[in-house]
Formats: C-alpha cells, sequence, structure tokens
C-alpha cells in the first residue's frame, strides 16, 4: 500500500538487476546500436534503429514492432554518455497518450565481480494532465485484468 | 480496454502530493478509524483535518459513513491502484528488457569463451 503511494507520487520507477557479464559488454550492449537491436524490445517485438548516436547530445529514434504489427516509436537524445558506468537519455514516445512528454531514464553499471549490476531510473512519468493511464497503444501489448479499476473514472 | 479520465487521475495525483494526506491513507491502510481519531496524531485543527478528508474524498481515496453518531473513513484503494498500475506497465517494460538483455549477454558469452578458448585456458 505504502510502496504505492510513494511511486505514485514520485512519479519514478527504480529498479536494478545483476547480469552475469562483465561491465564493458553490459555498456557496449546499450550504446552499439549493431548490439542493442539482438535484444531490444520486450519478447516477441522487432526492434528497427532509425537513428543511434550514444554520444552526449546525440539523438535516437527507435521503434518496437509488436506481434500483432502495430508500431511504437520512440525517439530521444542522450544526455551523458560516461563508458562504462552511467548513460542518460531523454525518453519521447511519438504517439499515444504520452506523445510528446519528455521522460529521462537513466542507468548505472556497477560492476560486482565479474557480473555487472544495473541500476534503472525512469523519471518525469507523465502527471496531472498529461496522464490517460493504460490507453491504446504499447502500453496494451503488457496488459490484463484491469476491470476491477473500471468504477473508479 | 479500460479508460480512465484525466480528472480522475489528477485527483489521485493532487490527493497524494500532501504528507498529511499519505499520513491519513497510511492510517487508514490499517484499518478504517474515525475522524477523531485521524486527527489525533496530527497537530492540525480539526477543520483542517476535514479540509483534506474531502480531497481525499474528492480523489474517491476514501469513504465515509456513520456508524451511530461516529463518522467513520476506510481506504478506497481503486483509484490509487489505476495510478500505481501504470507506473507498473514501465516496471514490466524493464523487467522484459532485463530479461532480454540477460539471454542476449549469456548468448553472446557463451560464443566469446568458445572463441577464446583455443589460446586461453578460462578459469573456473
Amino acid at each position: 500500500m505504502m510502496a504505492d503511494v510513494q511511486a505514485v507520487e514520485n512519479l519514478t520507477l527504480e529498479l536494478s538487476r545483476v547480469f552475469q557479464a562483465k561491465r564493458e559488454n553490459v555498456f557496449r550492449a546499450w550504446i552499439d546500436p549493431d548490439e542493442l537491436k539482438h535484444w531490444w524490445g520486450p519478447k516477441g517485438f522487432n526492434t528497427e534503429i532509425d537513428t543511434f548516436n550514444a554520444t552526449p547530445g546525440g539523438a535516437y529514434r527507435v521503434c518496437m514492432r509488436a506481434p500483432d504489427g502495430s508500431e511504437h516509436w520512440l525517439h530521444g537524445e542522450f544526455k551523458e554518455v560516461s563508458p562504462h558506468d552511467f548513460l542518460s537519455m531523454s525518453w519521447i514516445w511519438e504517439a499515444g497518450d504520452m506523445a510528446g512528454h519528455e521522460m529521462l531514464v537513466t542507468i548505472t553499471f556497477t560492476a560486482v565481480g565479474d557480473a555487472t549490476e544495473i541500476k534503472l531510473v525512469h523519471s518525469n512519468l507523465p502527471s496531472e494532465g498529461a496522464v490517460t493511464a493504460h490507453s491504446e497503444g504499447w502500453t496494451s501489448s503488457f496488459e490484463c485484468c484491469d476491470e476491477t479499476l473500471a468504477g473508479s473514472a | 480496454m479500460v479508460k480512465y479520465s484525466n480528472e480522475a487521475l489528477d485527483n489521485v495525483f493532487s490527493a497524494l502530493a500532501d504528507p498529511t494526506r499519505r499520513a491519513i491513507l497510511a492510517r487508514l491502510a490499517l484499518g478504517e478509524s474515525s475522524v477523531n481519531e485521524l486527527a489525533e496524531p496530527f497537530d492540525i485543527s480539526l477543520p483542517a483535518i476535514s479540509r483534506h478528508l474531502r480531497v481525499l474524498r474528492n480523489a474517491g481515496l476514501i469513504l465515509r459513513h456513520k456508524d451511530g453518531r461516529v463518522r467513520r473513513c476506510a481506504l478506497e484503494a481503486s483509484p490509487l491502484k489505476a495510478a500505481s498500475e501504470w507506473i507498473e506497465t514501465y516496471r514490466r517494460f524493464w523487467e522484459d528488457q532485463f530479461d532480454s538483455l540477460a539471454e542476449y549477454l549469456e548468448r553472446t558469452q557463451e560464443t566469446s569463451e568458445s572463441e577464446t578458448q583455443e589460446n586461453t585456458k578460462e578459469e573456473e
């Protein structure tokens, strides 16, 4: 309950995971488009990379194509690229209710022995005025079971 | 697909933007309580508490009912759930991404290890 309250209030999502790979390799998987295209996008999605310039101020534009063929374009700018420990970029959906709203994603890479811990923060999630939760678009690809909320709108 | 109105979520977000109101919700998460009981831990007047309760009620976060002469409040979590589920959608997205990345790293790791095995003896 309180976790919900805090997450909603901060409009920030934080998560971390340890990957069994060296930090240089993990970092490279995020900034090299030839590597990124092999893993980016949820399972079953295809990734198309239109622009990808992982340098400070560099732009990126990628598309995640859902199994049903729908396209979800995303673009932004790399703010900080600090090999092999930090990355930050703006994050803007091109369509849907969140279109044009600039969010921020930061990724910290920490070596843990031969493994690497990633800490990802997705912040500035759209709030007042910008939010229509669970609308059409890519979110529907992850959706289920929201019937209980229908009465609250 | 369920659609929430902007206004409804705006109300939830503004209701949560205040520490006193968050504390009230935290208290109600433990069980319903009377208005007087709710006011007790706070160093503010009863009318001030009432104002906070009104904001929470407008956001649909609490329900009020009469128990004899006592007015009691109960938490109504579903609007909060709507907002936090929306954040949850991003969590699922990134968890998915991490899964894909872990698989990719495992695949490429195996490849590079078998390539280097001829020259270097890998440690355990």
